[in-house]
């Protein structure tokens, strides 16, 4: 018997069925996703007049997501489609695997014919019909001019779609090659053509490549997207298209296939380290065979001798009785002979159905389904066939009604539902035959799960409940109900019945469990208590593994460093830099997926150089500064030669003790009671070793030679000093603790380098520094990386309640990893709920599958044939004489043709409507375009708001005046509105109308733009610049590059054109820019540099956005990415609402383009708000009072400002909440919003975090209404324009209120206050002070003031007002009263 | 000291090592394994060596069993071999 291989992992896209579970659940409810053609696809005129008979087939309709693959979008565009779906489907496979995956030993092998396919086709179109189109024109129309030519040859190629810059991206091997590239995969990949056995030869030859030792893991299958009328005619030649546009495998009526598409790819590993590494396994492949036909057949008619070669060999090397068969997955191709052929080779080879009884095996074929998908159908057959067996369903195969009479002498017969598996040994063979007479056949094995956790999958289920009682919450569990309120948490993965069994007895014990089996119940949650979370950062050990590509893809990042350290020996210098680096992106990566979870630490720290990514986290060192840091880390300046650690299983002071009388060796990291490490000489860590195992202690040599945290490592200390006396420092956004001194780092950035130098030579003290962590009140332990400090947190503090979890594991796939640890946090009450919901999307490109037949449309001229050229009558009198009167009827008659013509030819199109979809993902420029500063990896798109530039929507409108005419061009546009911003984030989708208009062309955005475009047949010659020189001109106060260091301006590197700026006058500013290549960005520069000059000039309102434009004139095309354009700047006057400007552009003396009255709208802010939207992460707007309590009142009147100031605040999901309440409300919670926002920041800023962005603080509402922020007691409220914002530490309360002072009626005091209340005093002022003074103890109290009365004022004393016992703070402010109160009595 | 009493010792040692949500699944069992079914980290290995010494004494020599295995027997470790090994170095 041969290796036996096991299918872990599988991922396809076939007609129907965007992804695996989709097909499965397909193909056992026998879904038919066989089609028309859609639009697109194939020109209707192909099946018209005796072309094509058959119109149906089997299409997909694929989506791709080029950011998630590191592929530029524009690139994404034009490459062959199949490639990317295939990249797709094998990301879409591994994901499904969740298995480590060994880079340097994974083999991709892809099954790919040599067709017609899209790219190809767009490119032939483009570099050769385009030519022959040309060629032809000229022979038929000798007389048409080569300009006219050119200009159709040009318009055809415009439209024969993307050609992208990487034509060599079409090279077909590329299918496999971008796979190994995109996911970085170093064993073999490569394309094979086997016509339709493709798929089944990539899977018989990954199994050798496994069963040799080649590989350790092979990603194998079939991709084919074709549907290209070529491709069809040539089965319509052949006859074996259906004319009925039916496919009946096996059916008495069969007459041909119809053509599916699609791609499925399946992840193999050797059975044996499928069962070591416990990975789920779908089914095993057991055996397979080939052939070919040789001499007996011909491409239509088949014999059965290379199939039953191909059958015999499959079933011989899997060393199984084929007589136990379940379910063949036939080749099926539902041509007659085709059919026949099968049947009887499957009769031969099976044999009959024995006399004994029994039930007949199935027999089927997925093309019944989705059509032939040709190199693909192998894949669509054996991945069917794994599902039938992991499933125990036998699926059901369609239209065989009537069963073709040689399917009566097999064993097998056709099922029409899907039907439970015998209790047969679960056994199937899977057949594929290709043109050309190759054979391949696979025999596939059921197979027990191996695991004993039962499956894994990508996403697991994840279940989380809350309630009152282990009994209410045992209850939930039965109906699977998640999310109920309640103090008690809890959470598990994946409820199997087993799982769900033994979680009933953990609720039963009524005791925390966290984490055993995958189940986390905290009856008292850790946050609950006031405890707070940290991260720990692990350092180099001993060994790495991560797989975390799905959590890359997730995020939208590549990092290199984590698969490369995987495969790096730490036993090598030069490697355990490597190791070294892995550690450190993996642990940034980990902080980007965390925050994602939306988990705030209260603390960090790191184990030994865990620390450094500790500093970089907590961003002690600036954001910006971080890849400088990582890149000039001092190059093998780890290793100190001679020098090794050992890992020993017993305390410091235990370790310490045998060190006695040994030289040159030390104690150098306390880990935790039962382990630590000492480093030294390699003689005497030997001899320690000794005396250790001597007395029972358990030791490990490292493998590295370095010797961080001894005194050993003093004398190499001088390229860290200068590393960091380089490095910017800041107060760390998030307490960093050292392991050095147990204790957070200081501010001081001289102390902080001070102690860094110290980390290197001294001990890593972390059992102490996890008990000074728990004293400070950290209960919970995020592991950021893999490693055993969840361990060594566990031993440290063993008997104290509290929760450790790793972020990454050599188990499970990273996702999978991070599900245990929202679990983990959820039922510890770290994750307020578990909301599911979708991960922000980003843009996803449709895939062009099709390439219609090129209209020209009107973007080429027309012409009119006219008669030919008068004959030449050669000096014949007579001749002359009778072709003058022909001449003359001819023309006579071409009058009256013409006059014809005159009147019925339709009219020039005088309309136009273009569509365009806009999004960062199709315009990733549009990413430096955005109104919103935020957190560096700050990962909602929308919280930035790019928008499109007002001058990227000139040049739109540009386009579209000059598709309408093309024989013209645009020479300026008048009297141009924006409406709107717009923003592109989501993805939106514009309709551009032009209207001719006399000689203009109306250009109109609906909702958001509109201008007049004057077009000519030429541009008018360029005239010199006439701006008048600037007024009181001087230098400018800084450069341009300042001007967007400093903030000026939002605009990130693509837009960034000025390049110097200065002179700056009393009327104006000159610059010059440099044309960048994204849209607009030349005339959005003009604009920068005008909005600087009313920042720079005015103290008020300073913020302005273009709004009009009276005139643009332009005198040549734009100019060429790279080139220089000087700009002047003249101001024509600046009111209260707009400023207004002359621009002209020009190089060399020569105008480009003259702007006449561009108007900015401005904004109505002052300067706390302009402080706020420059540096948003230490400003804020709320203003800080007495007691603590933040002030926020309107600076705007506006609405369009206040909406300026609502996105800065506000993050998606609270902009939703914004949205959903009435215009009225809006405004008060808004505000109330903000006072919390900057009421926390202040909180947070006094303890010493430095940047903190109003983005990061999430305000949330708990069930009874009270606003709830991480970790802080919170309290708001608003009236009319104001809002106030208290909060207070965890644990203890916060309670404020505002209050209007003005007049109340009898009637209300009466119900208001009690008679003892009353006795205290009278009067509006009064009223609202006591009034104020018992809502805040309310509030602070959590219950609400549901009864006035049952909250007395008991005394009053100044503007301190007790209620109940409690003495609560007042203060007047204009017309409003404040209460507020930080603790109850 | 029988089989069973060695069992329930190192049941006590597990237990104050890992807690008693060890029992929650089931009893432990020679048949139970320390890293399928207990999911022993390496540092609780280290601390029921620690304990088995403190209840067995010196001639029980946890440490040196162990470390004459391969990693993969390590791996398949159950109780019941741990419970062979101790009767055999009293015996």
């Amino acid at each position: 018997m041969t290796e036996p291989v096991a299918i872990v992992g599988m991922g396809a896209v076939f007609p129907g069925a965007p992804d695996l579970g989709t097909f499965w659940s397909n193909l056992e409810r026998g879904v038919d996703a066989i089609s028309d053609v859609p639009p697109g696809r194939i020109d209707p005129v192909y099946f018209q007049d005796g072309g094509i008979a058959c119109t149906r087939g089997g299409f997909v309709d694929a989506t791709f997501d080029p950011i998630a693959f590191g592929i530029m979008p524009l690139a994404a565009a034009s490459a062959e489609p199949d490639q990317l779906l295939a990249l797709h489907v094998a990301a879409a496979a591994l994901d499904d695997a969740g298995v480590t995956v060994p880079r340097e030993r994974t083999a991709v092998i892809l099954g790919r014919g040599g067709y017609l396919t899209p790219g190809i086709v767009r490119l032939t179109n483009r570099v050769r019909t385009s030519q022959q189109l040309a060629t032809t024109l000229r022979e038929v129309l000798p007389d048409l001019d080569r300009e006219t030519v050119a200009k159709i040859r040009a318009a055809f190629e415009a439209r024969s779609g993307e050609l992208g810059n990487d034509a060599i991206g079409l090279v077909p091997n590329l299918a496999a090659s971008r796979i190994a590239n995109r996911l970085d995969l170093r064993g073999p990949a490569y394309t094979i053509d086997a016509a339709c056995a493709s798929s089944l030869i990539a899977v018989d030859q990954a199994c050798r490549e496994l069963a040799d030792r080649r590989a350790d893991l092979a990603i194998a299958g079939g991709v084919h997207v074709c549907h290209d009328v070529t491709f069809w005619s040539v089965f319509a030649q052949l006859g074996a298209l259906s004319k009925t546009s039916q496919i009946r495998p096996f059916d008495r009526k069969a007459d041909g296939i119809v053509i599916g598409e699609g791609a499925g790819l399946v992840v193999l590993k050797r059975l044996a380290d499928a069962e070591r590494d416990g990975d789920r396994v779908y089914a095993v492949i057991a055996g397979t065979g080939t052939s070919s036909d040789g001499r007996e057949s011909s491409a239509m008619r088949p014999r059965a001798d290379g199939p039953l070669a191909a059958i015999g060999d499959a079933w011989r090397a899997a060393a199984r009785d084929p007589a136990t068969v379940g379910l063949i997955e036939a080749h099926g191709t539902a041509t007659p002979t085709g059919d026949e052929v099968e049947l009887g080779a499957l009769a031969q080879f099976f044999g009959a159905f024995p006399s004994s009884g029994g039930v007949r095996a199935g027999l089927g074929s997925v093309k019944s389904m989705i059509g032939h998908a040709m190199p693909a159908a192998g894949a669509a057959g054996l991945i069917k066939t794994a599902l039938a067996l992991h499933h125990g369903v036998v699926p059901p195969s369609l239209h065989c009604d009537e069963p073709n009479a040689a399917l009566a002498p097999t064993r097998f017969r056709v099922l029409g539902k899907a039907e439970p598996w015998p209790e047969l040994p679960k056994l199937a063979g899977v057949s594929a035959f290709g043109f050309g007479g190759i054979n391949a056949h696979v025999v596939v094995e059921a197979h027990a799960s191996s695991s004993r956790r039962g499956t894994r999958s990508r996403r697991p289920e994840l279940l989380a409940l809350a309630g009152d009682s282990p009994a209410e919450l045992a209850s939930a569990l039965d109906t699977h109900r998640s999310g109920a309120r309640g103090r008690m948490r809890f959470a598990m993965i994946d409820p199997t019945p087993e799982r769900i069994a033994l979680a009933k007895k953990v609720l039963d014990r009524g005791k925390a469990w966290r984490g055993n089996n995958d189940i986390w119940f905290a009856p008292q949650p850790l946050a609950a208590t006031g405890g707070t979370l940290a991260f720990v950062c692990p350092g180099v050990e001993a060994t790495f593994a991560a797989n975390t590509d799905d959590v890359q893809r997730d995020l939208g990042v590549t990092v290199p460093e984590i698969g490369a350290a995987s495969s790096a020996n730490a036993a090598n210098s030069l490697e355990l830099e490597t190791r070294g680096a892995g550690v450190f992106a993996l642990g940034r990566l980990l902080a980007a997926a965390m925050r994602r979870m939306g988990v705030q630490p209260a603390a960090i720290a790191g184990h030994s150089l865990g620390e450094w990514t500790g500093m970089v986290i907590s961003e002690l060192i600036p954001a910006d500064s971080i890849d400088a840091f990582v890149r000039d880390l001092p190059a093998g300046s780890l290793e100190v030669p001679d020098v090794v650690f050992a890992a020993v299983g017993c305390s410091a002071a235990g370790a310490r003790e045998a060190l006695d009388g040994l030289a040159q060796i030390a104690v150098s990291h306390d880990n935790c009671p039962h382990q630590s490490i000492v480093c030294g000489k390699r003689e005497s860590v030997v001899a320690a070793i000794g005396r250790l195992g001597g007395r029972g202690v358990l030791c490990q040599e490292l493998p590295f030679k370095s010797g961080f945290h001894s005194p050993l490592f003093a004398e190499y200390l001088g390229l860290h000093r200068r590393h960091l006396a380089e490095l910017p420092l800041q107060r760390a956004r998030i307490p960093l603790w050292s392991a050095t001194t147990c204790a957070p780092y200081p501010d001081d950035p001289a102390e902080v380098r001070a102690l860094a130098i110290r980390h290197l030579v001294e001990p890593v003290r972390f059992r102490e520094l996890l008990d000074a962590m728990y004293a400070s009140g950290v209960r919970a332990f995020v592991q950021l990386g893999v490693g055993s400090l969840a361990s060594f947190v566990g031993d440290t503090l063993r008997g104290k309640e509290h929760l450790a979890i790793t972020a990454a594991s050599d188990k499970h796939a990273g996702l999978a990893q991070l599900a245990r640890v929202r679990a983990a946090l959820f039922a510890d009450g770290f994750l307020a709920e578990l909301d599911d919901a979708a991960p922000p999307s980003r843009g996803k490109l449709k895939l062009a599958l099709g390439v219609p037949l090129v209209t020209l449309g009107d973007s080429a001229p027309r012409i009119a044939l006219d008669s030919a050229k008068p004959a030449d009558a050669g000096g014949d009198p007579i001749l002359g004489e009778l072709l003058a009167t022909l001449d003359e009827a001819a023309q006579a008659s071409r009058a009256v043709v013409d006059a014809y013509r005159a009147r019925t030819k339709p009219a020039p199109p005088s309309e136009l409507v273009v569509k365009r979809a806009l999004g960062v993902a199709t315009d990733p420029y549009l990413l430096d375009h955005c109104f919103y500063r935020q957190p560096p990896d700050w990962p909602i798109v929308g919280d930035r708001y790019p928008v499109v530039p007002m001058t990227m929507t000139l040049g739109m409108m540009l386009d579209a005046a000059r598709e309408l005419r093309p024989e013209l061009v645009p020479i300026g546009l008048d009297d141009i509105r924006a409406l709107r911003w717009m923003a592109v984030e989501p993805a939106v989708s514009i309709e551009i109308r032009a209207k001719l208009d006399g000689d203009l062309v109306d250009v109109e955005i609906p909702g958001y733009a509109r201008a007049m475009v004057r077009m000519a047949a030429q541009y008018p010659a360029p005239p010199p610049p006439s701006l008048p020189p600037l007024r009181e001109p001087r230098p400018a106060p800084h450069t341009a590059r300042e001007m967007y260091d400093h903030r000026w301006m939002f605009h990130g590197p693509a837009y960034q054109g000025v390049v110097d700026m200065g002179p700056v006058g009393a009327d104006g500013v000159d610059g010059v820019i440099e044309t960048l290549p994204a849209p607009g960005a030349l005339l959005d520069c003009a604009g920068q540099l005008m909005g600087w000059w009313v920042m720079h000039t005015e103290t008020r309102d300073r913020l302005a956005m273009p709004v009009h434009v009276e005139r643009v004139e332009l005198f040549g095309p734009h100019p060429a990415a790279g080139s220089r354009i000087a700009c002047n700047v003249r101001m024509r006057g600046v009111d209260a609402k707009d400023a207004r400007a002359d621009l002209q552009l020009h190089a060399g003396h020569r105008v480009w383009a003259r702007i006449t009255g561009w108007t900015d709208r401005r904004f109505d802010s002052d300067d706390a708000v302009w402080r706020v939207l420059m540096y948003p992460e230490t400003n804020a707007l709320g203003v800080r009072g007495p007691g603590g309590v933040v002030t926020m009142t309107e600076h705007w009147t506006g609405a369009a400002s206040r909406e300026l100031m609502m996105r800065r605040y506000l993050t998606e999901r609270e902009r939703a909440d914004y949205e959903a309440l009435g215009p009225r409300a809006r405004r008060g919670w808004l505000l109330g919003r903000m006072a919390a926002k900057d009421a926390v920041r202040f909180h947070h800023w006094d303890s010493g975090v430095g940047l903190i962005w109003p983005a990061e603080i999430g305000v949330s509402n708990a069930a009874s209404g009270q606003p709830i922020v991480d970790g802080l007691a919170l309290s708001i409220a608003h009236k009319d324009g104001t809002a106030v914002a208290l909060v207070a530490e965890h644990g203890s309360s916060a309670g404020v209120d505002l209050e209007k002072i003005e007049p109340r009626a009898e009637s209300f005091v009466a119900v208001a206050f009690t008679d003892r209340e009353r006795s205290l005093g009278a009067g509006d002022e009064f009223y609202a002070r006591v009034w104020a003074a018992k809502e805040a103890v309310a509030k602070a109290r959590g219950t609400g003031m549901t009864n006035p009365k049952a909250f007395e004022a008991t005394a009053i004393d100044g503007a301190r007002v007790k209620i109940g016992e409690t003495w609560v703070d007042t203060r007047r402010d204009g017309d409003y009263m404040i209460a507020w109160v930080n603790h109850v009595e | 000291m029988s089989n069973d009493e060695i069992l329930r010792t190192i049941e006590d040692c597990l237990v104050e090592i890992a807690g008693d949500e060890l029992l929650v699944a089931g009893p432990i069992t020679p048949a139970t394994s320390f890293n399928a079914d207990l999911e022993l980290e390496s540092i609780e290995f280290v601390a029921l060596a620690e304990k088995l010494q403190q209840r067995f004494g010196s001639s029980v020599d946890f440490v040196g069993w162990i470390s004459k295995k391969e990693l993969d027997q390590i791996i398949a470790l159950t109780v019941g071999e741990l419970v062979e090994f101790i009767g055999s170095c009293r015996s």
